[in-house]
């Protein structure tokens, strides 16, 4: 009769053990995400600064300094990490568009604080790239946890939800050069 | 490496590096043992001394004068066992002192400086960047003033580790290059391979503890004048071979009339052998089994963190090849390099175990 009990808790365990290692993955999951949203609001916050800089030289631009701001707002309200995607590559393509405006303006593009904040944007980009590196290795591994067996007996009876990648399309680009370049080191 | 997300994130390595350290550590302790048999004989001679020096004296306790008065074994036995907690405790606490000072003892010896933020703007950023993409808390940030150009890491633990990197490394790399190069250490302070490191540079600084000493000591008499130098090395040396050498014909005198005494002359006779021969081949064993494989991964888990093979390629070839200077280097710490930082032929005996696996191979596996 107690030879039951061997089984029995050998199969606890490695359900304790799967759903710790779910738990661990969700949370790690959940820090990257605020480690992108910190550096998503950064730059958001620079993009007022850049606006009142190029308006000073271009001022009939309005409609490029509109959907900067209004690319901001967005950037602030998104909750989700797919409209936060969207936001982000938004607020991408009009700061891009103000520096496109600002080219055309050699004094403006001289200025001090214009390099500045040209500089801080760059370091900032720089910082989104990796945040959401960090992330989205870390969907890649709750996704696999939650979608391989056996973990995901475990996880659908404790209702793990997949996330979803920030940024889908563009790493998905980043990660086909990358196993066309170095496939072979990681063959090791 | 099957799985993306199997081999970069690292949590079964960070065990498997902990676990080492235990190993290392008790290898370390045994590997002392030596040290503390000669500690708990010398202590079990003083400890006697000392009951028999104090049994003629107005407070003698009743446990000596009882001993000096008819009982030397029970005194031999008492001053033993004292000798012997002694021992062990000298033991345990150089294994534990070594351990938990060691990222001190290694930075102490590198002669790094703690720059911030407003002396090194640009080598700031990229550690941040690269923590940030590995969900590390950052390092502490020191530089080296030498022309050689390396960097390493060290600390026990991600929150307190120290990322070193020379003056010569800044001034040779640009900035893809550098962000490799910091990348491998991000990755291998997270990685917990930095903890192994230094513990093993720590235990291997003990263990070259006398071999160093009487290095530098002859060393010194030999730069006032080499006559006084090779005075000293006959003076030290000869001593040891002589009674080494005479021993040898009183053990084998002994083994015939009293055979517990002659081994144990045996072995204190081997201890000054041990000491300088033995425990430094140690160390160096148990090292070349610990840190080369380790440079290959660590090569190859920075590039999946700045997916740019090519500039820690070049960025190796350059440190390899267009180093001028060189750096006072403690060769117990080398394996904690990014490159070899010993000069070819300063090595020594060192020579046939190198920290390193060879440049060009590494170079080769980044660009395969």
């Amino acid at each position: 009769m107690s030879w039951w009990i061997v089984p029995v808790v050998v199969l606890l365990y490695l359900v304790v053990r799967g759903y710790n290692g779910l738990v661990r993955s969700r949370e790690r999951t959940r820090e990257g995400w605020s480690g992108v949203e910190v550096q998503l609001q950064r730059r958001a916050d620079l993009v007022p600064n850049l606006v009142e800089v190029v308006r000073g030289y271009a001022s009939h631009e309005r409609e490029a300094f509109e959907e900067a701001i209004r690319a901001r707002a967005a950037v602030h309200s998104a909750d989700k990490v797919g409209e936060a995607s969207a936001a982000n590559r938004r607020m991408s393509g009009s700061v891009d568009r103000l520096f496109a405006v600002a080219e055309a303006y050699p004094d403006l593009e001289a200025l001090e604080s214009f390099l500045a904040l040209q500089e801080e944007l760059s370091d900032v980009e720089e910082k989104i790239s990796y945040a959401r590196q960090f992330y989205n290795r870390n969907v890649l591994d709750l996704n696999t946890r939650i979608r391989r067996f056996p973990t995901l007996f475990i996880a659908r009876a404790f209702r793990f939800r997949p996330e979803e990648f920030f940024d889908a399309d563009e790493t998905g680009a980043v990660g086909v050069r990358f196993s066309g370049t170095h496939g072979a080191p990681e063959q090791e | 490496m099957n799985g993306a997300a199997g081999s970069i994130l690292v949590y079964d390595r960070i065990a498997r590096n902990r676990r080492d350290t235990w190993l290392l550590l008790s290898v370390f302790a045994v590997a002392l043992i030596p040290a503390a048999a000669y500690l708990y004989e010398y202590l079990t001679f003083l400890v006697a001394m000392f009951f028999l020096g104090s049994a003629d004296s107005q407070v003698a306790s009743e446990f000596a004068r009882e001993a000096a008065a008819g009982a030397p074994d029970r005194l031999l036995r008492g001053a033993r066992i004292l000798a012997l907690g002694l021992a062990l405790i000298g033991l345990s606490l150089t294994v534990m002192l070594s351990y938990l000072w060691s990222a001190r003892i290694v930075l102490r010896t590198s002669g790094a400086r703690p720059v911030d933020r407003e002396q090194e703007p640009f080598l700031t950023r990229l550690v941040e960047n690269l923590c940030i993409g590995s969900g590390l808390p950052q390092p502490a940030l020191l530089v080296v003033e030498s022309a050689a150009a390396n960097a390493f890491s060290t600390g026990l633990e991600p929150e307190k580790s120290s990322l070193v990197v020379t003056r010569g490394l800044i001034d040779l790399l640009d900035r893809r290059e550098m962000e490799g190069v910091l990348a491998r250490e991000v990755v291998q302070i997270g990685g917990y391979d930095t903890h192994l490191k230094t513990a093993l540079a720590a235990i291997v600084m003990v263990l070259w503890l006398p071999i160093n000493v009487v290095r530098r000591v002859v060393r010194f008499f030999f730069r006032l004048n080499p006559v006084v130098g090779w005075g000293c090395a006959i003076w030290i040396g000869l001593p040891i071979l002589l009674s080494f050498s005479f021993g040898i014909l009183a053990v084998v005198d002994m083994m015939a009339t009293d055979p517990t005494g002659g081994i144990t002359l045996l072995i204190l006779m081997s201890l000054p052998v041990y000491a300088f021969v033995g425990a430094p081949l140690l160390g160096l064993l148990v090292r070349s089994a610990i840190s080369r494989e380790q440079e290959y991964r660590a090569d190859a888990d920075a590039v999946l963190l700045t997916r740019n093979p090519g500039a820690l390629a070049s960025a190796l070839r350059k440190m390899g090849t267009g180093a001028v200077g060189r750096m006072e280097v403690n060769p117990a710490s080398a394996h904690l390099f990014v490159v070899d930082p010993l000069e070819r032929g300063t090595r020594g005996w060192s020579e046939s175990t190198p920290s390193h696996p060879p440049l060009a191979r590494r170079i080769e596996q980044l660009e395969a």
